[in-house]
């Protein structure tokens, strides 16, 4: 599976990424409207640039292993490919949002302002990787210093513990995504003075006072949270009509019992 | 003016106001007529009209079972009140969901494109059918008017011999749906207060 790691400590704030991605999928201007979030996406930004102190943090899509949003999709619009790439279908869409609710990075974006609107997120350029159009994806190929790079998912994660091994007092010791909410296909190393743990979303939660329900369980996948009352889905289904069978059987009997008993004790009277 | 003349005139107003954003909104779309954000994707009326309308209608499959299953003939005479109830709730969830979904014309998307690993999924089902089962439920009441009409008698006649399977299906399918509207929130712990 192909993956993108970004180094923080490289990325020199240029966002020439995000102009490529703007480009390669040919994204139209985009002024800050009332519903965007303040992290600089938006349906028109598939990736953005934050500055936190003396960093900059390239925010995208992180193309979960076992995503949420396509998990959540009541029509299957999102699935994660063979490539990696977690890509979206706009014919089948019906505009639910779900997938925006159960994103654990608060990732897809939607076109607020547009009659027929879409889900918008980072790709992973899948349409032109496939076609053989371009070798790498656009934000990648056209990062000035090579803080954010396109390779093979295992080989990066190699790569990431050789930088951290090697510059122990410069990195933190954590690869963000290589076990996170089952693994990322968009990693991230950083400095000691920039960690990362505000992309999660329930992150920002708790930073905010806010607690969580039951206890957060970092690296287990989110599609785990609804799969064991969905698996059970059949067996209430069966299990609530075989019970009600069974007590529609049960007071049908009863009441023919109580009305054969009556018959008997009404013509038992007429017989006295 | 009569008084009931009073509260037709303020109903026609919420009418007249509720047409023109429901016009607006399909011309310049949700920005322009919800408060929605990326931060919110979804308002308060998924609470109030999905879980509280579907609630309501939670009546109807109750007072069904009372009626047909447990034996309890007191509240036979509302039983037929209780389904039309349900009916009704039903139809105004859907008919309230058509204009909060981004893309509408495609809610028939989910008869042919599967993902049974979404609660939504689920959801979307138990309505679709539970509808079916409500208004097969409720049919028999319009049959009675036209009992000269002999095709309508025949619809009737079967529908009666299968009225107690409609009534199990209807509380198996109720059972799901008012469940899996709880399950819908299990993939977004961080976003339940507190």
């Amino acid at each position: 599976m192909k993956a993108i790691l970004t180094d923080i400590t490289k990325c020199i704030g240029c966002t020439q990424c995000v102009t490529a991605c703007k480009m390669i999928n040919n994204l139209p201007p985009d002024k800050p409207r009332e519903w965007q979030k303040n992290d600089g996406l938006s349906s028109r930004n598939w990736t953005s640039v934050l500055r936190k102190q003396d960093f900059f943090v390239r925010k995208q899509c992180r193309h979960c292993n076992e995503p949420a949003c396509a998990a959540a999709c009541p029509v299957g619009a999102l699935h994660k490919t063979e490539l990696g790439a977690v890509v979206y279908d706009s014919n089948k869409c019906l505009g639910c949002r779900y997938c925006m609710m159960a994103c654990p990075y608060g990732i897809p974006r939607y076109d607020w302002d547009s009659a027929v609107p879409y889900i918008r997120k980072c790709i992973l350029c899948y349409d032109n990787l496939i076609s053989g159009k371009i070798d790498q994806p656009a934000c990648t190929k056209n990062c000035p210093t090579g803080a954010t790079i396109f390779g093979e998912r295992d080989f990066l994660i190699q790569e990431a513990h050789r930088r951290i091994s090697e510059n122990p007092n410069l990195y933190s010791d954590i690869i963000y995504g290589e076990t996170e909410v089952g693994g990322t296909n968009v990693l991230y190393i950083t400095s000691k003075d920039c960690p990362l743990d505000f992309l999660l979303y329930y992150n920002n939660r708790i930073e905010k006072g806010l607690n969580l329900v039951g206890e957060p369980d970092f690296d287990s996948p989110y599609p785990q949270l609804t799969k064991w009352a969905m698996s059970s889905v059949p067996f209430a289904f069966v299990g609530m009509g075989a019970i009600m069978s069974g007590i529609y059987w049960v007071v049908k009997r009863r009441q023919k019992i109580e009305k054969e008993k009556k018959e008997k004790e009404n013509e038992e009277d007429r017989q006295n | 003016m009569k008084k009931i003349d009073k509260t037709k005139l303020i109903l026609w107003i919420i009418l007249g106001i509720a047409a023109s954003v429901a016009i607006t909104r399909f011309i310049f779309g949700l920005g322009a007529t919800t408060n929605l954000t990326d931060n919110t994707p979804w308002g308060f009326w998924i609470g109030f009209d999905v879980m509280g309308g579907v609630a309501l209608a939670a009546g109807g499959f109750v007072i069904a079972a009372f009626n047909y299953i447990f034996g309890v003939k007191e509240f036979h005479s509302i039983s037929r009140a209780a389904i039309l109830t349900a009916f009704l709730g039903y139809v105004a969830e859907v008919i309230g969901l058509l204009f909060d979904l981004g893309l509408p014309w495609n809610i028939w998307h989910m008869l042919i494109f599967w993902n049974p690993h979404s609660p939504l999924f689920e959801v979307g089902w138990c309505v679709m059918l539970y509808l079916t089962v409500l208004f097969l439920e409720f049919m028999p009441v319009v049959f009675e008017r036209f009992p000269n009409l002999s095709l309508l008698n025949k619809i009737h006649k079967a529908l009666f011999k299968v009225r107690i399977p409609l009534v199990i299906l209807g509380i198996m399918l109720s059972t799901l749906n008012q469940s899996s509207l709880g399950s819908l929130f299990l993939a977004m712990p961080y976003r339940l207060h507190p």
